[in-house]
């Protein structure tokens, strides 16, 4: 009688502690790979903090021209930069090549094409798209070298107005 | 150290291993265990007047053999069945045919009584002998004495109850050994884990202050990692989908000026920049692209072209980095 309450005492006490064994160890693994992802997000936010906040700070400025272009006309725009920088002549074509939705963005595509354009000219260009008041995503850009003239470049641009 | 517990006439004797210190002497076997101590070893002899005492003739079979056959050889000898009594002999004389032997008897249910409660104090017997040998001097004429205190009467039940209790004993201790490893193993996992807790705090706190540094707005809130990853990753997400082309920086690596050599065509698709060129020497085409190597790790270039005049046109493409 005494040996089995022994056996029950003593089963009941390995039960306890096997148990316990066995949630400190599952805790202590799940510790373990938490710290593990938090080392990983630590690092990363250590070693591209200044890359970070610059990149926080853009979608913020993009996010204000995106709210602050939403009523823009993107031709408009463009014709205004042509205007400003004299490159009106320059512009060949300027082609809307359809819309798609990102999300809860509206994405109007276009083609542009400037010929005989001078590199200063060029990088004006280059400026006033991607700090116009609207928001233009640059997607594809080709520059040659005009065959009329080896000192002036042929530009065509894709580019996404997002509003 | 030895202990000698002896029986005579109705009262236990135990003495120190000297046999000189008397320990304690009581009719009464309860204050004996009393004084034993858990892990002693003792000597039990009883007095030679508690035995039956027999001659006993056996066939010729030896000394070993003849111990076997002792119980069935001496049943109805004694006035208890031979099954309820521990035996010893010692040779006496051989016949032709048969040899002689002095048969010691002493009632199993005795010892069993006297043994067991020490044996359950946990201490160990070594022998059961007889002693006072001088009460039965005249029955020892010619009789080897040094035989007779040989004699040991340990009951073979006993000597079975005693590897139980040593099995026992052992699994006790094991199982004592293995709890107190578990005890040792929760306490290095509590350690552990709160060691964890701790770092797991501090790395939350970097954390947090690392990301308030890149969105100041939210500095009054303390928000959890998984928040913080997911903010990341909205972040990294809405830049690639909003930033497109940095054309301005491509222009200004590409347009870096090399002697001999001339950029004829800039391609940007996504993340894929193409250069097109013409060069006079391949030595030109090399110090371009070392050039642009400081901002495209992985540029290379992929196709040169010899023309006619002695110059060389070139193609270059890189993976712009985001």
């Amino acid at each position: 009688m005494n040996s089995r309450k022994n056996l029950i005492i003593f089963l009941v006490v390995t039960s306890i502690l096997l148990s316990t064994i066995g949630v400190l160890s599952y805790k202590t693994a799940k510790l373990q790979k938490d710290i593990a992802a938090l080392e990983l997000l630590q690092r990363e936010l250590i070693e591209n903090s200044a890359t970070l906040a610059v990149m926080s700070q853009s979608v913020k400025n993009m996010q204000k021209r995106l709210e602050d272009g939403r009523n823009r006309n993107f031709v408009s725009e463009v014709e205004k930069i042509n205007g400003d920088l004299n490159m009106t002549k320059a512009m060949k074509k300027v082609n809307s090549i359809g819309n798609k939705k990102e999300g809860v963005l509206n994405v109007n595509r276009y083609e542009l094409r400037y010929e005989g354009v001078d590199i200063n000219s060029a990088t004006n260009l280059f400026y006033r798209l991607t700090n116009a008041p609207l928001l233009i995503r640059v997607e594809r850009c080709n520059l040659s070298v005009s065959f009329d003239n080896p000192n002036l470049l042929n530009i065509s641009l894709s580019v996404a107005h997002i509003n | 150290m030895t202990l000698f517990l002896n029986f005579k006439n109705g009262v236990y004797t135990l003495m120190d291993e000297t046999r000189q210190t008397l320990i304690v002497s009581s009719e009464n076997l309860s204050d004996i265990i009393n004084a034993i101590p858990p892990d002693g070893l003792i000597s039990v002899s009883i007095d030679a007047d508690e035995f039956f005492i027999r001659k006993v003739n056996l066939p010729a079979i030896g000394e070993e053999k003849a111990k076997e056959i002792l119980p069935v050889e001496m049943e109805g000898k004694f006035l208890v069945p031979a099954q309820e009594l521990c035996f010893g002999l010692v040779f006496l004389e051989k016949s032709e045919t048969l040899d002689s032997y002095l048969v010691f008897a002493i009632k199993k249910q005795f010892l069993l009584n006297l043994l067991t409660p020490i044996l359950n104090k946990g201490a160990k017997v070594t022998v059961v002998s007889l002693s006072n040998l001088d009460a039965i001097s005249e029955l020892l004429v010619g009789v080897d004495q040094e035989k007779i205190k040989g004699l040991d009467f340990y009951p073979e039940e006993l000597k079975k109850y005693t590897e139980k209790k040593l099995a026992f004993g052992v699994l006790k201790k094991v199982v004592l050994y293995a709890l107190a490893i578990c005890f040792i193993i929760i306490l290095g996992l509590s350690l552990r884990l709160y060691f964890m807790s701790k770092k797991e705090a501090q790395l939350k706190k970097s954390i947090v202050a690392g990301y308030n540094t890149i969105f100041p707005e939210s500095k009054s809130s303390s928000p959890s990692a998984s928040v913080i990853e997911a903010k990341l990753k909205e972040l990294k997400q809405n830049y690639r989908s909003l930033k497109g082309i940095e054309l301005l920086d491509i222009l200004k690596d590409a347009s870096a000026s090399v002697g001999n050599l001339a950029v004829k065509e800039i391609n940007v698709e996504t993340n894929r920049l193409t250069i097109k060129g013409e060069a006079k020497e391949y030595s030109a085409i090399e110090k371009y692209k070392g050039l642009l190597k400081k901002n495209f790790p992985l540029i290379k270039v992929t196709e040169t072209k010899n023309l006619s005049d002695g110059r060389m046109t070139f193609v270059m493409e890189a993976t712009i980095d985001e």
